[in-house]
């Protein structure tokens, strides 16, 4: 048993959500049980309205459940208090969100030492590891460039450089490639993977696009708030 | 046009919180110049009767030169005739006459150099406030010519009760000898101003006559009107009808001449206050009307590309600006209101304080007057006005794709 | 971390920026003037009246004050002076005798004040020799000589030579009567004063009003006016009579003293006022900007930055711009204060206040016109802003992410 907890990075049980939308009340979840394991490249996909981003931040610690229990990395994170969750996040999770993730008026270097900044690493080994994780995303010329300067594929990768540079168990990505053209869109999705080879990471992100699907190795399909399909692939 | 109007009007609820924001801040601009401006209007007030209503008088006559002088000699000119003419005339409401002159009172404990003035009791009663500021005693109730009515600082200083006796020693008119009469003290009144409390000594008028050698003469005529405008108006018949024959009529702007001075360099020193404390709530506006531009970019851009005219975008913004001033001016009138009649009912007190040779004796009430609800709000609204051409202009110059590009 | 995104931050919305520091400027500026201003005018008339006539410090008999009496004197005055003079930090001290009384020169009569003066003791305390207008001043030597006020000498039509006659009150209950030559005019640039002096030597008072070896008031000036207080306890210990009072500037002029306060006490309602609309604008422009930059917020919070970090973000901001603002402030206000301080405004009349005469107001360069109004607007957007931080760090993440 605590072989497989250790193993298991997201454990969601019996997980419902409902919330107010303009006073309509909206059931997102209405049950979810699902497990990811440590080193998954998992996509969630469904169709608009099917709960893509409300799992997602449930699961992340960005919202909470209605009802239901949620097990991050073996803690349960349902009954954390706010600060506590502030600080797990900082520490075991990696965000990247389909635009606005960077800070806009710090570079390129600032934006991704950022979390380490907070997790108190000190400055020699945080600037090693973002030269490091920069040449990986391939943007090692572009350190002291802001974000206004940069073109959207170029973002999303500053945006996976920071998320992974920061040692998470587990990276949380709500549709990356949605503002991407195809061709960046892929190469970002590429990108993800090998990280995910490379580094062990968990990868979950969420996408409609079924190009970007089929680069993943699990698909856990849901509609109308509950999992349709649960499917391996390669 | 009205389309526009309401657009605005309604625009501007969009988001309550910041419009209702600027409006206090303006609102509190407009609220303190309408009290500041009531507070000036009771000051002129109080300070106007506060200098004629206690002695002097709205009005003096004197002979040519008194009151330079103070000479004992220096008597007005036919009294009997001045005053026959006075009582037919129509704006004046009441006159007394005086004699006056310096003189030394002494007690067994002290002396002290005073103004002596010889007074009417009854046509005084009507002009000057002595006999309602009387504390012990009374004002030349009794018939007793040897009665005096000194201020209570006087007797404090010349360690006399009421009753005791008190010597004043003076010049005389004609000779120059010294005239040295006892008298009763009769009366003690207390005005909380130095100048009276500490300096005069009243007797009656056909004592100081006979003590001073005058003979039947006076030295002045002091006058209360029926009409506020006559003092102040120089040029009224009255000043030149009665300064003839040697004998000189002055009102009270210059008998006082600091006095209207120093209100006007007090209203000044307000409208310049107002000038800067509005050029600050301007900056806001400003700012409150961009914010608003930018949260509606995209908007902004649709209504261009749809048709609207540049002047058009423009003139929307003014009339938002013109919509947020008339909300700010309702609350800042409410608040200035609220405040200026609280404050109007409790009085703010500057008893003993002297400005401008007026000490005030009275509590301050600041005075509501038409012109706050009018001038000064129509100054806000012509201000907001004007302040919101800049973001008018920068409205009006969108580009549509562009504005729709900026958006967030 | 935070502060280098606050510094930041300001440089986006540059008109906002250029806005918001305008009208804390604003404020600012027109808040440090006003004290500046108060303070300048003030200072350099109590510098004035209390160099030139009232001193520093006056010592009296216990009472003299509320009731001036002939009778209520400082005895052996010469011992009492001895103590002033050797209490450290005394310039010099000045012994007087006054009472009132009635002088004729000619066939005219006018009420006067009579003052008693040590000439030599005067001119180092109150700079007695430079409001000698005409004639001569009085020596230590003059005897049956006279002074009279510019204003008096023309409703006496005196000129110098003539004879005085002082009729007044001697202590003994006799009546004091003597002859003076007028020798020299003084003006004091107070009129009301001028209309009624006169002066004579402390001995020849001294014998008008039979009282030897007495004085009513000795007026005692120090070296510096700030330090009035401590001089005043210095002095009540060296002198340690009970029967003698010494008092500040303050309570002599204490018409003046209240006056003063009255008129401080408006400037500060008026500030306030400043500071609120100020404070209301940055509320204002803070709140919105937070309103604006929800989804940035959003992104801090999920990554991991802790809510206070967010609180402390918005309100670095907020203290950038407030010290810029001042800085800025300081610089303009300085520059206007310095102008005013050296040539003031001359009042197109003069008026009086506290029976002291105004007529030309002039600033100061102090430090309190610049750090009460930085305190104040700085404290003040601090304050108001904390609403809009507050509401910052409470951006919950996930709905702050919703993007449709």
């Amino acid at each position: 048993m605590s072989e497989e907890t250790e193993n298991i990075v997201i454990r969601a049980e019996q997980v419902t959500k409902e919330y107010q939308d303009n006073g309509v009340p909206v059931k997102a979840l209405r049950g979810i049980d699902l497990s990811i394991a440590r080193g998954e490249f998992t996509a969630i996909v469904g169709p608009s309205g099917s709960g893509k981003t409300t799992f997602l931040n449930v699961i992340s610690a960005l919202d909470t459940t209605t009802s239901g229990k949620v097990w991050l990395n073996g803690r349960l994170i349902t009954t954390m208090s706010g600060r506590e969750l502030s600080d797990f996040r900082r520490d075991h999770i990696g965000f990247i969100f389909q635009a606005y993730n960077l800070i806009p008026v710090l570079t390129v270097e600032e934006n991704v030492e950022y979390i380490m900044l907070l997790q108190g690493v000190p400055p020699e080994e945080r600037h090693q590891r973002v030269v490091k994780i920069l040449a990986e995303v391939d943007l090692s010329d572009y350190n002291d460039r802001l974000p206004t300067r940069l073109s959207g594929g170029q973002q999303q990768r500053v945006a996976v450089a920071r998320a992974i540079v920061a040692r998470p168990s587990l990276i949380l990505a709500d549709e990356p490639t949605a503002n991407l053209d195809s061709k960046t869109a892929m190469e970002l999705i590429e990108m993800m993977r090998n990280l995910n080879e490379t580094s062990g990471t968990t990868f979950i992100f969420s996408t409609h696009d079924r190009r970007i699907m089929e680069k993943a190795r699990r698909l856990v399909v849901l509609k109308d708030g509950k999992i349709d399909e649960d499917k391996l692939q390669s | 046009m009205r389309l526009y109007l309401k657009l605005a009007w309604r625009n501007i609820f969009r988001n309550k919180r910041r419009t209702f924001i600027a409006g206090i801040a303006i609102g509190i601009g407009l609220a303190a110049l309408i009290y500041t401006d009531a507070l000036i209007a009771g000051m002129t007030r109080n300070m106007i009767r506060s200098a004629t209503a206690s002695f002097l008088g709205e009005g003096q006559i004197h002979r040519a030169g008194f009151r330079e002088t103070l000479e004992v000699d220096r008597t007005i000119v036919g009294t009997d005739a001045v005053m026959a003419q006075l009582e037919t005339e129509p704006v004046v409401e009441a006159f007394t006459a005086r004699a006056m002159t310096f003189a030394m009172i002494s007690s067994p404990a002290n002396v002290q150099a005073v103004s002596m003035v010889g007074v009417r009791p009854n046509s005084e009663r009507r002009l000057s406030q002595i006999d309602d500021a009387i504390v012990e005693g009374g004002y030349f109730i009794d018939d007793n010519p040897r009665d005096i009515v000194i201020g209570r600082e006087l007797a404090e200083i010349l360690e006399v009760e009421l009753g005791d006796r008190i010597v004043l020693t003076a010049a005389q008119a004609g000779t120059g000898d010294l005239a040295q009469e006892m008298f009763r003290i009769s009366g003690v009144y207390f005005f909380n101003t130095p100048e009276m409390d500490k300096g005069m000594a009243f007797v009656r008028l056909d004592k100081a006559q006979q003590m001073l050698n005058l003979d039947g003469a006076v030295h002045e005529i002091a006058l209360a009107f029926n009409d506020d405008t006559v003092p102040r108006n120089r040029q009224h018949p009255f000043w030149s009808r009665f300064s003839q024959n040697g004998n000189h009529a002055l009102g009270w702007v210059d008998l006082v001449p600091q006095l209207e001075s120093v209100l006007k360099v007090s209203q000044f020193s307000t409208f310049i206050f107002g000038i800067i404390l509005f050029s600050v709530v301007a900056l806001g506006i400003v700012n409150t009307l961009f914010m608003s531009l930018y949260e509606r970019m995209y908007e902004f851009g649709v209504m261009r590309a749809v048709g609207t005219n540049p002047f058009a975008m423009g003139r929307l913004v003014v009339f938002e600006a013109a919509s947020l001033a008339v909300i700010s001016i309702v609350l800042g009138l409410l608040l200035g209101l609220a405040i200026t009649y609280i404050s109007s009912q409790t009085g703010i007190d500057y008893g003993g304080i002297e400005f401008a040779g007026v000490t005030f004796r009275e509590l301050l009430y600041p005075e509501l007057q038409a012109q706050q609800f009018i001038l000064l709000p129509l100054c806000v609204f012509l201000l907001t006005i004007m302040v919101s051409l800049y973001p008018a202009v920068y409205a009006a110059r969108l580009q549509p794709a562009e504005a729709m590009r900026k958006s967030l | 971390m935070m502060f280098k995104i606050a510094f930041r931050n300001i440089f986006r919305q540059k008109r906002r920026t250029v806005l918001t520091v305008l009208t804390m400027l604003g404020g600012f500026t027109l808040s440090s003037i006003s004290i500046a201003w108060s303070d300048g005018s003030y200072s350099r008339l109590i510098d004035m009246f209390t160099r030139n006539q009232l001193g520093h410090i006056q010592v009296h008999a216990q009472g003299y004050l509320d009731r001036p009496s002939l009778y209520n004197t400082v005895d052996n005055y010469m011992q009492v002076g001895d103590q002033i003079g050797s209490t450290p930090g005394v310039v010099a001290w000045a012994p007087r005798v006054l009472s009132a009384g009635l002088l004729s020169i000619g066939e005219k009569t006018a009420g006067v004040k009579v003052t008693g003066i040590d000439p030599e003791r005067e001119d180092a305390t109150t700079r007695f020799d430079l409001k000698i207008t005409g004639g001569e001043p009085l020596t230590p030597e003059s005897s049956k000589k006279c002074l009279l006020g510019e204003g008096l000498a023309k409703t006496l039509k005196a000129d110098l030579g003539d004879e005085a006659v002082i009729v007044s009150q001697g202590a003994d209950g006799s009546i004091a009567n003597d002859l003076y030559e007028v020798i020299g005019l003084v003006s004091t640039g107070d009129q009301m004063t001028d209309q009624r002096s006169f002066y004579l030597t402390l001995t020849d008072a001294q014998e008008l009003l039979v009282l030897e070896g007495r004085v009513h008031e000795i007026a005692v000036v120090g070296v510096d006016l700030d330090e009035v207080d401590q001089l005043a306890a210095d002095l009540k210990a060296s002198i340690n009579n009970s029967e003698l009072q010494v008092e500040t500037w303050r309570q002599v002029a204490r018409g003046f003293y209240k006056a003063m306060q009255a008129d401080r006490q408006g400037t500060w309602i008026m500030l306030f006022i400043i500071v609120l609309v100020v404070a209301v604008g940055v509320l204002n422009t803070v709140l919105m900007t937070v309103m604006e930059r929800r989804r940035e917020y959003g992104v801090l919070r999920a990554i991991g930055t802790a809510p206070g970090q967010v609180f402390r973000l918005v309100l670095a901001e907020v203290l950038v711009l407030g010290v810029i603002s001042c800085v800025l402030g300081t610089m303009a206000a300085f520059a206007i204060n310095y102008g005013l301080s050296s040539t003031g405004v001359k009042m197109l009349e003069s008026f009086t206040y506290g029976g002291v005469v105004f007529d030309t107001l002039y600033s100061e360069i102090n430090a309190h016109s610049y750090y009460i109004p930085g305190l104040c607007v700085i404290f003040s957007a601090m304050l108001v802003s904390l609403y809009p931080a507050a509401k910052a760090a409470r951006i919950a993440p996930a709905r702050a992410m919703r993007i449709h």
